[in-house]
């Protein structure tokens, strides 16, 4: 039996009892390093990262292995695994840029970091938001009606598409729907929002 | 794409933005794996749902954790076989020191099984039978002792009358230790006896279970803190109990305690799972639970915090 078709129960059972342990452990690590690596690569670290992160992620299983109880899928408990070293290494990145970073008593510096940092700057001295760039006050205000007077499941799947640009049947996996129910919600959402919304914004596509 | 849609969908990525500016944490993996799997009441569903509107990265972590672990199969290159087997050579130089660790992991993991309730008697019996082995060779020992001491009584002359005396007294001594570990082997073997028929009596098929069904404290309204009280006959073992949750609210797992009235800890577990009918029932040895009072604490465990779910008062009485 290949390392890849064999009951990764038996695999771990053999390991708790101290069977084999480098071997079955072996086949765990060859069976999942490819997907756990990609885990990281998705998340825009470079491949020596990458490599270091798959690692720690590994040596975590394998500190943690003799307490696994298999309440969870083992291939969940290692997302979980990969997702807390994940989130420990951006704590461990924002401790060290918060540490490093010289803040200046001015903000003549502020703005350009953080654009720097891809996030919006929010200048907590007025109101003006995102929104304010881009329409006047009444299309603002007209916008949020429209997308706050829709059902809710309708309004979470048009915003994930139009926001998120997710595909149907990622919408449907984040809200737990059938990729059919979130089709109606998007053909609904945009016949109510075309019949609010066309003075301001023509055609409506989703 | 017309200006006027660019302009559409810009102004509802800026309104999401500053939806998310207010947003002020990540989901935990703990919570996105239990909406994952569906574990959540609606209202936490939708609490959610609500986030992964607005948190790109959440989105894209549940949407690896569906895909998971065929992720390696969508979009970039695949490593190659080459690859992995180098990081598992490094990955082999890092585990191996850990062997070490893993054993006494190991170890502990296997003492703490040896010692639980249910293999207790085992234990012992194993142990007693360890001591009776020592006992039995040190008994030979002694035994060649004494028969080198009369050989050397024998062969020895007129002469050696000097040494006759001490002889007489390590023959003396000899023969106390040798009575004294024979009366020491005979203890043990009445104890691992009366041990092995522990054990037949608890491998032993139970008829009339006791079984006692427990409402938590406060499940009347008003009612002050009742005492149930299961009576257990003599030939039972075990008994059940049924506790039943008043609380309905759903957590990940549950974790159980037992403590007297003096407040020790009997006996507590984790990681457990509520049963099909919103209860848990408890198979208890008679040996782990005197006759008296106990209190049971049922904890819910939601995002690593224990909170108290519902408490229980039972009174234990052998027949």
């Amino acid at each position: 039996m290949s390392a890849d078709t064999e009951p990764i129960d038996r695999i771990i059972a053999e390991w708790q009892a101290g069977i084999d342990r480098e071997e079955n452990f072996r086949r765990l690590f060859e069976r999942y390093y490819r997907p756990v690596h990609r885990f990281f690569e998705k998340r825009g670290f470079s491949r020596e990262e990458c490599r270091d992160l798959t690692q720690e992620t590994f040596i975590r299983v394998y500190i943690g292995m003799a307490g696994f109880r298999g309440e969870a899928r083992f291939e969940t408990w290692l997302f979980h695994i990969a997702t807390n070293t994940y989130m420990k290494e951006l704590r461990h990145r924002s401790a060290q840029k918060r540490a490093g970073h010289h803040i200046p008593l001015d903000d003549s510096g502020t703005a350009q970091a953080s654009a720097s940092e891809g996030r919006a700057v929010v200048d907590p001295a007025s109101d003006r938001g995102p929104l304010d760039d881009v329409l006047n006050g009444e299309q603002r205000q007209v916008l949020r009606q429209a997308i706050a007077s829709l059902p809710e499941q309708m309004r979470k799947c048009l915003l994930l598409r139009l926001y998120q640009e997710l595909s149907y049947k990622e919408i449907a996996r984040v809200m737990r729907l059938s990729e059919e129910t979130v089709k109606a919600h998007l053909y609904q959402a945009r016949q109510r929002l075309r019949a609010q919304l066309a003075d301001y914004f023509g055609e409506i596509e989703l | 794409m017309s200006e006027r849609q660019e302009r559409f969908k810009a102004a509802v990525r800026a309104l999401m933005e500053e939806a998310a500016l207010q947003e002020d944490a990540h989901l935990t993996p703990e919570r996105l794996i239990a909406y994952h799997q569906g574990e959540l009441s609606s209202e936490d569903e939708r609490r959610v749902q609500d986030h992964l509107v607005v948190c790109r990265e959440c989105t894209a972590l549940l949407l690896d954790l569906e895909a998971f672990p065929a992720l390696d199969q969508q979009g970039a290159r695949r490593l190659s076989d080459a690859e992995v087997a180098a990081a598992w050579q490094q990955m082999e130089s890092q585990i191996q020191p850990g062997e070490t660790m893993g054993f006494f992991a190991g170890a502990r993991q296997w003492f703490g099984a040896m010692l639980s309730p249910a293999r207790l008697p085992y234990a012992i019996a194993a142990s007693l039978f360890i001591v009776s082995l020592a006992l039995a060779a040190w008994i030979v020992s002694l035994r060649q002792e004494n028969q080198q001491l009369m050989a050397r009584l024998k062969v020895s002359p007129a002469g050696q009358d000097r040494d006759l005396a001490s002889i007489k007294r390590s023959l003396q001594e000899a023969r106390r230790r040798l009575a004294e570990a024979a009366r020491r082997d005979e203890q043990y073997q009445t104890q691992i006896a009366q041990l092995q028929q522990s054990l037949e009596e608890l491998s032993q098929p139970q008829v009339n279970v006791p079984i006692a069904d427990l409402y938590p404290q406060g499940f009347i309204r008003g009612q002050q803190e009742t005492i149930e009280t299961i009576e257990v006959p003599p030939g039972a073992n075990f008994f059940a109990l049924v506790l039943n949750v008043s609380d309905r609210r759903p957590y990940a797992s549950y974790a159980l305690e037992i403590v007297d009235r003096e407040g020790r800890v009997i006996w507590r577990d984790r990681g457990l799972r509520m049963s099909s009918y919103d209860n848990f029932t408890l198979m208890l040895p008679r040996r782990l639970f005197p006759a008296g009072e106990y209190r049971i604490a049922l904890y819910g465990l939601r995002d690593g915090r224990r909170e108290l779910v519902d408490r229980y008062v039972l009174r234990i009485q052998y027949q």
